[in-house]
């Protein structure tokens, strides 16, 4: 009779320095390892029969093993499968040649457009600067978005957040961001594009809209779309930092960080942290969520080689602000954008919630005593407007008082203003896109308020670029249509038809 | 296929099953087993390995007839692969391609794809450019959806969903768009009426049904998505557009909450396991417009998603949300004051769709949306009781008009141009202060007219092609209506 | 007796369910008065008398007697089908050549099956290794079928 011996069944393995799996939950892997050989947190372990799988340790889950999270597909997996440990983290190939391409989380190419050259490679973990390393930047970068400017002011090397639910424009938002700064402004900054759990149609339309307007060479594209992997889509996020810092510090560049949606950073972290059987914190989230964001964005940070600017979406789910996922975010941002269903549903874009957005920048010393003053008197106005509103839709504008009634229509005026054109979305709206410089923004602001124009009326304000198209054109749509939009009461109907007509039967 | 004692000898690994919760099944044993791999009871049953723990490996069995614990099992080292090709079209099967109806025995094609692959990357995408023609004039107008596009369909139950993409099938079904119709874990009659209406339609053959009744495994029902999408893909690499739809995924969700809480998995948000998200993601992930070859081939996905007294803020809903390029809101309101469709322009979203209309569209749209806001704001005014002026008596009635203009009976299409015409004739006031059941009396005429009368058909083609802009249209009707141009009069007279 | 002594006259699952009855006789009778001499003397197997020895502390004894069966339950059991009964001779045979070659405590679950016709069925830890006579047979038959058919 033959013997039994397998290799499969001497599990006290003699090749001791290798560990083996003990069991495989979706995306979370646990080992065994000999204490004299046991991994440390973050090393890359192989599968040893296909050293294409790889698995990067996270933390214990008792005294001998260790909770893995595998980033290629879980389906080569068996139990008592060896595993090799490399002794380090993931390392992601940096060059220049970065710059003009797209990558996944390990560096590798994914825009069919051949091979990388690396220079050097890292491990995605970095320290963040040191402290008398950090720089303070004090210049402001104008994206031509009238609200944007105005009220959420974005100064090199800081931070801003673009928030809303789904459907709201927030990623439209952020393209618009990147064409303005990237291609109009002719911005020397190098960009690097991070698409953590986001769609790959936007990916592609993103790459294509970059291409088309030349400016793909500057923008290094790090993608880890929401098909992918919780591990994937979570270390994605460090993978594209670590990009964004070999940029600033060996190339020397100013870089501006865009990052589409940092929210899916925490989502695939609180994925993963169920899988390993972490005691929840609130709202389910992972008790690491703190320390992950702040690991994350504590790199984005200017430094004496370079700066980096970040602009990173945060989608709100369930339209819930409140949200840990969301809130987690909120100390990293020097500037923040909230984009409303409601105002969407009016149907002004970009759907800015005018009075929630704030930004830290928004000060004297930064944007200048003139700009300054005119956003809070803005602000004002529109707060004056909201509170009127809610007069006129009860018992109708008429009942205002002569002030009150300026007031009101100067705020509907200033809101309808703020709508802008944006040129990415040119092929849906067939309209053409508008860059409002910075100083004519305000200037026109402050024309508004100071009631110069109040001769005109306000549906006229809707969707152009700075004030002077007003003076140009005499309406926006010229149509034989019933009516246009207007505030107090419709246009009379313009006579389309001359002579009544005989009825066919 | 073979059968268990082959793969057993073959294979050379055994297990036990130990423990059976519901539809898992823990088996001791079968040391080489993978995740997502296949096992096989010896009472011909089929699993599929969901996990690996130190003494078990956790089966989700795809069977409703009871697992006794004690029985063996064996691994078939391999995934689930689906058996796809052109055979399926015509037939309702279930998410294993056998068929649904037993009396009706299915051919099966010899391709086998596994069900759970990744998407394609961003190197095999395009834009999506093409308009999809739904038959519906409020959503090709208003919210166009386009070709590789995934549209979320969301609404209370009962508010005409089903029927809205009915309509879109026969629609594209009629122009040999291929579509694949899900249904997941809902009732046999409703199953046998959607087929009945396929049938009577003469689209059956243009369209595979995989199905799976309530009654069916939680297993079965949770594959039933990725089972539809991978004969989709089949098709795409063929080079054949696809239209893929998805009744509902709020019950898929619910039957994986069900399977995740029996293998103990960790409640997430309203004990959603952690990874719904991800399950739905990678579904969605794999439509789109693709390029294959030389040739742009694309996957449409309409997927319905059901909410509760119209929340749209759900856990669920707004993760298809924000994983879908737009969303078509069914209003309860609407639909209980007999709106058909009953869908709400003014919440619902298409991200990609307004880039694949026509400028002439596109223009109506803008126009249509504006006037659409003031219509509202006007009813809203007209509350208080202020004297009514002319104007608005005028903007009431052209809204109120619009309103029954786009009202369509469930499951009837119309063709665009036709439709854009007589739009423009609404628009330009060209009935008057005539009763709406008069006008539709005309339009109804009209129809028919454009069916029937080829030179017809031609004139008003040839108007919307040559128009760019609304404008541009409502001269050409006035022209004709003050130049009365002997052609054309046939047209407007008879 | 040390317990790996012990465990090596373990040759069958049928041993070690009556080991378990006799540790559960055993275990009951130490409280009672005069019990336990009379289960030794005449109801248990040598191999556990000898084990127990001459304990006299109650607790101890509960102690080796939860020892002895821990390890019992870790014991490894391979499955063997085999197309007729073994002797004890044989039994003992195959255990020691497993055991020595397999550096495990196995223990082995025999089972009668007279349709393998020869050979041996294996089943251990998962895996499955068919022996069989039966099997072979088939095996022959399907590659020389073409010149059996001849015949």
């Amino acid at each position: 009779m033959d013997n039994n011996k397998d290799s499969n069944l001497s599990q006290n393995s003699n090749n001791t320095t290798s560990g083996r799996i003990i069991s495989v939950q979706g995306q979370v892997v646990e080992v065994e390892f000999q204490e004299e050989y046991m991994p440390k947190i973050h090393d890359i372990l192989l599968l040893e029969i296909d050293p294409t799988i790889r698995m990067e340790v996270i933390q214990s889950s008792s005294p001998k093993r260790l909770y893995c999270l595998i980033f290629s597909h879980v389906n080569a997996l068996s139990r008592s499968a060896k595993v090799r440990n490399t002794g380090g983290p993931i390392e992601i190939g940096l060059s220049k040649n970065l710059l003009g391409r797209v990558v996944n989380i390990f560096g590798e190419p994914i825009d069919g457009l051949g091979e990388l050259k690396m220079e050097t490679k890292k491990s995605i973990f970095q320290d963040a600067p040191s402290y008398s390393n950090v720089q303070v930047h004090e210049k402001l970068l104008e994206t031509g978005i009238k609200a944007l400017d105005l009220f959420s002011p974005i100064a090199k090397g800081g931070k801003i957040g673009l928030f809303g639910g789904a459907g709201v424009g927030k990623t439209l938002l952020l393209t618009e961001i990147i064409h303005n700064v990237v291609v109009l402004n002719k911005d020397k900054s190098a960009a690097v594009f991070a698409g953590i759990g986001e769609r790959v149609r936007e990916g592609q339309e993103l790459h294509e809209i970059l291409s088309i307007n030349k400016v793909l060479p500057q923008v290094s594209l790090v993608f880890g779309t929401m098909g992918e992997n919780p591990a994937v889509r979570f270390r994605t996020a460090y993978s594209a930092v670590t990009v964004a810092e070999y940029l600033r510090d060996e190339l020397k560049q100013d870089v501006l960080m865009f990052i589409d949606n940092v929210f899916r950073f925490a989502q695939a972290g609180n994925e993963l942290s169920i899988l390993m059987k972490t005691i929840p914190s609130e709202d389910g989230y992972q008790a690491t969520l703190g320390s992950e964001m702040a690991s994350f964005h504590e790199r984005l940070v200017s430094s004496k080689q370079g700066s980096i600017s970040a602009i990173e979406t945060v989608y709100v789910p369930n339209d819930d602000i409140l949200e840990q996922g969301v809130q987690a975010i909120f100390p990293y941002l020097d500037s923040i954008v909230v984009l409303s269903r409601d105002v969407y549903q009016e149907g002004r874009l970009p759907a800015i919630d005018l009075l929630s957005s704030t930004s830290a920048y928004l000060s004297p010393e930064l944007v200048g005593e003139f700009h300054y003053q005119t956003a809070l008197s803005a602000q004002n106005l529109l707060k004056q407007g909201v509170e009127l509103e809610k007069i006129v839709s009860l018992v109708g504008i008429s009942e205002l008082s002569p002030q009150d009634s300026i007031i009101y229509q100067r705020a509907r005026k200033l809101t309808n203003y703020m709508t802008q054109n944006f040129f990415v979305a040119q092929n849906q709206t067939a309209r053409p896109g508008a860059y409002v410089p910075l100083k004519t923004t305000v200037d026109d602001v402050n024309a508004i308020i100071s009631g110069k124009y109040d001769s005109f009326s306000e549906d006229k304000f809707l969707y152009i670029g700075s004030l002077r198209d007003l003076e140009v054109k005499k309406a926006p749509s010229q149509t034989v249509a019933p009516a246009t939009n207007q505030a107090e009461g419709p246009k009379p109907a313009p006579p389309a038809v001359e002579n009544k007509q005989t009825k066919p039967n | 296929m073979n059968n268990f004692e082959d793969y057993l000898k073959e294979i050379g690994e055994i297990g036990y099953v130990e423990e059976v919760v519901g539809p898992i099944a823990q088996v001791s044993g079968l040391p080489g087993a993978k995740c997502e791999e296949l096992v096989m009871f010896e009472s011909g049953e089929i699993g599929q390995v969901l996990s690996l723990s130190e003494d078990f490996v956790e089966v989700l069995i795809f069977s409703r007839n009871p697992i006794k614990v004690g029985v063996r099992a064996v691994r078939l080292n391999k995934p689930f692969e689906m058996p796809v090709g052109h055979e399926l079209l015509g037939q309702i099967i279930d998410p294993f391609a056998r068929p649904f109806d037993e009396t009706r025995p299915v051919k099966t094609p010899k391709d086998r794809r596994n069900i759970l692959v990744k998407a394609a990357g961003i190197d095999k995408r395009r834009t999506i450019k093409r308009h999809l023609v739904t038959g519906v004039t409020l959503v090709d107008l208003l919210i166009p959806i386009g070709f590789g596009q995934r549209e979320l369909l969301i609404g209370d139950r009962k508010t005409g969903k089903t029927n809205f993409l009915l309509a879109t099938i026969l629609s594209q079904a009629k122009r040999g768009t291929i579509c694949i119709y899900a249904v997941i874990g809902k009732r046999k009659i409703d199953i046998k009426k959607i087929e009945d209406l396929f049938v009577k339609n003469k689209v059956m053959d243009n369209i595979i049904m995989i199905a799976t009744t309530s009654f069916d495994p939680q297993g079965l029902i949770y594959l039933t998505p990725y089972s539809a999408i991978t004969i989709a893909e089949y098709f795409r690499d063929a080079g054949i557009d696809t239209i893929l739809v998805i009744d509902d995924l709020s019950n898929h969700a619910r039957f994986y909450r069900e399977i995740s809480l029996l293998g103990r998995r960790f409640p997430g948000r309203n004990s959603y396991p952690a990874d719904i998200f991800h399950t739905h993601a990678r579904f969605m992930e794999r439509a789109g417009n693709f390029i294959v070859g030389d040739k742009e081939v694309s996957i449409t996905v309409l997927p319905i998603v059901e909410t509760n007294q119209g929340d749209l803020s759900g856990y669920i809903q707004t993760n298809l949300m924000s994983m879908t390029d737009g969303h078509l809101y069914f209003d309860q309101g609407l639909f209980s004051q007999g709106i058909r469709p009953a869908i709400n322009p003014f919440i619902s979203v298409t991200r990609v769709g307004q880039q694949t209309q026509s400028s002439l569209q596109r223009s109506i749209a803008r126009e249509l949306r504006s006037f659409l806001v003031l219509y509202q704001k006007t009813k809203r005014f007209v509350h208080f009781g202020e004297e009514i002026s002319q104007s608005i008596k005028t903007i009431l009635a052209t809204g109120d008009n619009l309103t029954r203009f786009f009202h369509q009976p469930p499951s009837s299409i119309t063709s665009e141009n036709i439709q854009i015409f007589l739009f423009a004739l609404l628009w330009s006031n060209f009935f008057g202060d005539e009763p709406f059941e008069k006008i539709k009396q005309d339009m109804d005429k009209w129809r028919v007219m454009y069916e029937e009368n080829k030179a017809f058909h031609d004139n008003i083609d040839n108007m919307i092609a040559t128009s760019s802009h609304l404008n541009e249209l409502l001269l050409k009707i006035k022209g004709i209506q003050t130049k009365n141009n002997p052609d054309q009069k046939i047209v407007l007279t008879s | 007796m040390d317990i790996p002594k012990f465990l090596s006259k373990v040759y069958t699952t049928e041993d070690r369910v009556r080991l378990y009855s006799e540790i559960e006789l055993v275990s009951e009778a130490i409280y009672k008065e005069g019990e336990l001499n009379k289960v030794l003397a005449s109801r248990v197997s040598k191999a556990l008398v000898e084990y127990i020895g001459s304990e006299s502390s109650y607790e101890i004894l509960s102690e080796k007697l939860s020892e002895l069966k821990k390890a019992l339950d870790q014991l490894v059991i391979m499955k063997l089908t085999l197309a007729f009964e073994p002797s004890e001779q044989t039994i003992k045979k195959i255990v020691t050549f497993i055991r020595e070659n397999l550096d495990e405590k196995t223990i082995f679950e025999i089972c009668q099956q007279p349709n393998i016709l020869g050979g041996a069925i294996l089943e251990f830890k998962g895996l499955y290794r068919d022996y069989s006579l039966k099997t072979r047979l088939e095996e022959i038959f399907k590659s020389k079928r073409d010149e059996l058919y001849k015949i």
